[in-house]
């Protein structure tokens, strides 16, 4: 084939022309030169084609050629690249170990932050079409219920209770409905002559409905098996290893019968174990005609398309069929359809199953985790932009033999990202050894298998590729872009001086981070210990209360056994305190017009509200119950109060009026409206529930005789917890042999209200302790830096007459001056957040201007530690030798 | 080989000593340095045009497109009065410095001329 010249020549033109910075002027030159020496080879004998491209390789611009080729090259030196990376990390071992160990521990503290968020935020995900699946709550007075009541309650028949469920199903929109109960406390369950107590019992008459909407899966048996009949029973695969021991699989124990109770029931299948976040857990589902309770939890999948407010309205219109009751009741407000994957973090229903999350707190771990994470990335940032500093001679050199600002970049990056890929295993290792541990902490199961997805891998390489970039894309673009002249001039290391640089912005900023974090962990931990100081208007210490299932007789003999114990002071009945809220009731006060929906009825006898030490206006009279009429009704404080400034009535004129409860009510025998109670005395406020919630209106009525005595509420002193329960289980046991033992410490109750914030308390100052850490390897090894290389300074100003005290002082005022401008960064970023935290309490701290003192205080200490050790270290030597060569 | 300091340094004056001579284009200037030097400095096209231009802008030199026979252009340099004054000066720099060198080296008995 014969060469055309012009062709080629025209090829050439276009790729030259496309390289940056070619000018047509040049081009035209390089191209006349072309023609020459092309003209040249030719006479020399060459063929046309090699002649063209012997010229072409003499005229192409060389450095263009270069970084035409710059990908290639970049990958052809990148072996390079690496054994100079690896050179200067060993060369500088100690400064690498710390940065080293920062970038290990923020990518660990923020690959945990995420395995965490990531597990409260997914619950209930497993589930299939989760986005079409709903939980139906009702609107009741100004409350919401997540139970769903029948439509005659504990009255309703499996009929009642089955036709209710089958008009939700009916309803336009909904394609399928399940409904269940959920028996959480302990049940004796009996296989054969054995006896074991099993909690999170479920009881459904849906069987078939219930197993298709949540997708469980069958390692045993089958969903027919237990579907087609009542009165049998499916376990879950822990529960059955549990009954029926470690090789329950060869056991062949379907078909086989356990026992609750008198009832017996066939087991038809074991299920895998339901995922750990889902808001609702279970060991057992018995399938029953008919549930056990007043109501159920109703589940309801939608049809593709349709809109839960769609389908909400449609529930009401429906509501005739569905409970006829309910469509009359003018305390009735509305149908709620919870999307299932919002249960766990958004919902305020009451009678949830499990303890919902709080999304604050995930923000808060997020925030923190941030916070590690820059102060990691600021640490490494400022670290290598010193230590680089030192290297802007073999930058420079770099530069003259032709490397372009974005190779010197790429070559400091790539040392970057060596350091933060080399973290990869120390985080792998640690999540292994940490998460244990973590959700021990944290009341999580994050499973170690998670550890082995590829999935969180890929995170958390790109958590590395993004650390790594963060940490070194600053410093090395400032160095990339410095003039050679000036990268080969000397005084690039800062010295003291005022001018305000980038370094000390890092500092400043990490400073503002240190102050913020441990401010809020002292604002956290105020508010938790608050909150178990504040006198809740009853005794904390020293109660136990024992389930006594609403047996009178039961209760009776218990309570004269356990009083005969010298420990036991009173044994009461009810007054369970320190638990989640329940429903309110309708009242209205005589002679006013105003109708309430706000009150709690609470009910105890005289001796629980003894044994609790409620104060109450007429403490005098109840000391001696005996005397005391079968019932007293008193009213809280709260109140007493309301009806003072709203009605001006005093507290002395309330005696003796009357209340009438569920107004809206009227007996359909004797036309007696509501249920009529006389107000006896007023007692002081007691904070039954958490003190997130405000104090609301409370009704007391205390009982002479035992009143559906649900617990014994016993009073005890002088005697350990371990004791008192051993007792109480010794005599419970001789008395009852039906029912396990189940007993509760009042102050248990207290802390489980507040388990999410202990539990954020003990994370904060774990994060909060790891975040200085990090900070103050930053600052020593920075000041042990920069003192090094000031080495020379020092001792010449030593000589000068310096003493060790003022070059201590001239090297900590510096910091001093960061402090105060990270204190003004710190305080209102931290005073909004705190403030928006603690906005969530009904009862709280004030924020206190002294916290910020006392956060700063600590950081400035760290600092001054820090940077005082390592000058006095230099300080404190002869100046000859720090004069000497090498610094 | 020339060491780099060396080549940067000579480039100039060798560029204006050649156009002294008389105008020239890229190649042939090239092809010139490579005779005188015996292969000693290759100078590439890439490296040659910056610099020219460079000179251009100080006035050292001048250039202009002249059309060949067979049509296409080739662009010719000449020296200015400004790069002759330069061209004496360095002239006088770097026998200067070659004398130093031949008397140092005993050499100046085999160049009276020079080592005057």
């Amino acid at each position: 084939m014969n060469f055309d010249f012009k062709k080629a020549l025209k090829t050439w033109r276009t790729q030259q022309a496309r390289i940056k910075g070619v000018s047509p002027e040049y081009l035209n030159e390089l191209e006349s030169s072309l023609h020459d020496h092309y003209e040249a080879q030719l006479i020399k004998g060459l063929k046309p084609a090699s002649a063209f491209a012997l010229a072409c390789e003499r005229v192409a611009p060389v450095g263009m050629r270069q970084q035409s080729n710059s990908s290639i090259n970049w990958i052809r030196l990148l072996p390079n690249h690496l054994k100079v990376g690896w050179r200067n990390l060993k060369r500088r071992k100690w400064f690498a170990l710390v940065n080293f160990l920062c970038l290990a521990v923020g990518t660990l503290v923020v690959a945990l932050a995420a395995l965490y968020i990531d597990y409260e935020s997914s619950y209930d995900t497993f589930v299939p079409d989760h986005e079409r699946k709903y939980r139906v709550g009702r609107k009741y007075r100004s409350q919401s219920y997540s139970v769903v009541g029948f439509p005659s309650y504990f009255g309703s028949s499996s009929e009642e209770q089955m036709s209710q469920l089958l008009a939700y199903e009916n309803v336009p929109g909904i394609i399928r409905a399940a409904q269940f109960f959920e028996f959480t406390g302990p049940t004796f369950v009996y296989r054969d002559q054995d006896r074991f107590e099993v909690e999170n019992i479920l009881q459904t008459n849906t069987p078939d409905r219930l197993i298709d909407f949540f997708g469980w899966e069958f390692l045993l048996g089958d969903q027919s098996l237990f579907a087609d009949q009542p009165q049998t029973a499916i376990l879950t695969a822990s529960e059955a290893q549990r009954l029926y021991g470690l090789d329950w699989k060869d056991e062949d124990i379907i078909g086989q019968s356990i026992r609750i109770d008198t009832v017996a029931y066939t087991l038809a299948g074991v299920l895998a174990d339901p995922p750990p976040n889902a808001h609702f857990t279970f060991t057992m589902i018995l399938h029953q005609k008919r549930i056990d309770y007043w109501g159920g939890r109703i589940y309801a999948e939608l049809a593709p398309g349709a809109t839960a407010s769609d389908v909400s309205k449609n529930i009401e219109q429906n509501l005739g069929l569905i409970n006829p009751g309910l469509a009359d009741d003018e305390l009735h407000s509305g149908t709620l359809l919870q999307p299932l994957a919002d249960i766990h973090l958004h919902s305020d229903l009451l009678y949830e199953l499990r303890p919902p999350g709080d999304p604050r707190y995930l923000y808060i771990i997020g925030i923190i985790a941030a916070i590690i994470l820059l102060l990691t990335v600021c640490n490494y940032t400022n670290l290598a932009m010193v230590m680089q500093l030192k290297r802007r001679r073999e930058i420079g050199m770099r530069k003259v033999f032709g490397a372009s600002s974005g190779q010197v970049v790429g070559q400091f990056v790539l040392e970057g990202l060596l350091l933060s890929f080399l973290s990869v295993p120390f985080v792998a290792f640690g999540l292994w050894y940490i998460l244990p541990r973590f959700n021990a902490l944290m009341d999580t199961q994050i499973m170690s298998e998670r550890l082995l997805q590829a999935q969180l891998w890929i995170y958390i390489g790109l958590g590395a590729l993004l650390v790594g970039l963060l940490a070194s894309l600053l410093p090395a673009i400032l160095l990339s872009r410095r003039p050679i002249l000036q990268l080969f001039r000397q005084k690039m290391v800062p010295t003291g001086g005022g001018k305000i640089g980038l370094r000390k912005f890092i500092i400043g900023f990490q400073f503002a981070l240190l102050i913020g974090l441990t401010s809020l962990t002292l604002f956290v931990n105020q508010q938790l210990n608050y909150m178990q100081d504040k006198d809740l208007g009853y005794t904390k210490d020293g109660i136990m209360y024992v389930v006594m299932n609403a047996d009178s007789a039961l209760y009776s003999t218990f309570k004269a056994e356990m009083e005969k114990e010298p420990e036991v002071q009173i044994v009461g009945s009810n007054g369970f305190m320190g638990t989640e809220s329940y429903n309110q009731t309708t009242y209205r006060l005589e002679g006013t017009a105003d109708i309430f929906d706000d009150a709690h009825i609470v009910d105890m006898d005289y001796d629980a509200a003894k044994a609790l030490g409620i104060k109450t206006s007429m403490d005098q009279r109840l000391a001696n119950s005996n005397d005391m009429p079968a019932t007293t009704v008193l009213i809280n404080r709260t109140l007493a109060d309301r009806y003072q400034t709203r009605f001006g009535i005093n507290e002395a004129d309330l005696i003796g009026k009357v209340i009438t409860q569920e107004p809206e009510y009227t007996d359909p025998e004797t036309n007696e409206i509501g249920f009529p109670i006389n107000i006896e005395g007023i007692f002081e406020d007691i904070y039954m529930f958490s003190l997130h919630q405000q104090v609301e209106p409370m009704i007391l009525t205390l009982h002479k005789a035992p009143y559906y005595p649900f617990w014994a509420t016993i009073a005890y002193r002088d005697s350990s917890p371990i004791d008192i329960r051993q007792k109480a289980e010794n005599i419970f046991s001789e008395l009852s042999t039906t029912e396990p033992f189940i007993h509760r410490f009042l102050t248990e109750n207290l802390e489980e209200l507040y388990a999410a914030e202990n539990r954020i308390a003990r994370l904060s100052i774990f994060f909060s302790l790891i975040a200085f850490l990090v900070a103050a390897l930053g600052l020593i090894t920075l000041t042990a830096y920069l003192t090094t290389v000031r080495r020379k300074e020092i001792g010449i100003r030593k000589i000068l007459g310096a003493s060790t005290h003022r070059l201590l002082g001239r090297s900590q005022i510096e910091y001093l001056w960061l402090l105060v401008a990270g204190l003004l960064v710190a305080v209102p970023l931290t005073y909004y957040w705190t403030n928006r935290w603690l906005n969530g309490f009904a009862y709280r701290v004030d924020i206190n201007w002294w916290v910020f003192g006392v956060a700063a205080a600590i950081t400035l200490s760290l600092c001054l530690i820090t940077v005082s050790t390592v000058v006095w270290q230099t300080a404190k030597k002869l100046p000859v030798d720090n004069l000497g060569n090498g610094a | 080989m020339a060491t780099r300091a060396l080549v940067a340094a000579s480039t100039k004056p060798l560029i204006l000593s050649i156009l002294s001579h008389g105008e020239n284009y890229g190649y042939q200037i090239i092809k010139e340095v490579e005779r005188l030097t015996e292969g000693e400095l290759q100078w590439t096209d890439a490296m040659l045009y910056p610099v020219l231009k460079r000179m251009e802008a100080e006035d050292l030199v001048s250039s202009q497109w002249v059309k060949l026979e067979n049509g296409r252009k080739r662009k010719y340099f000449q020296i200015t009065s400004a790069g002759t004054d330069l061209l004496a000066a360095e002239r006088k720099q770097w026998i200067r410095v070659n004398r130093v060198f031949l008397y140092l080296w005993g050499m100046d008995r085999l160049d009276p001329i020079l080592a005057k």
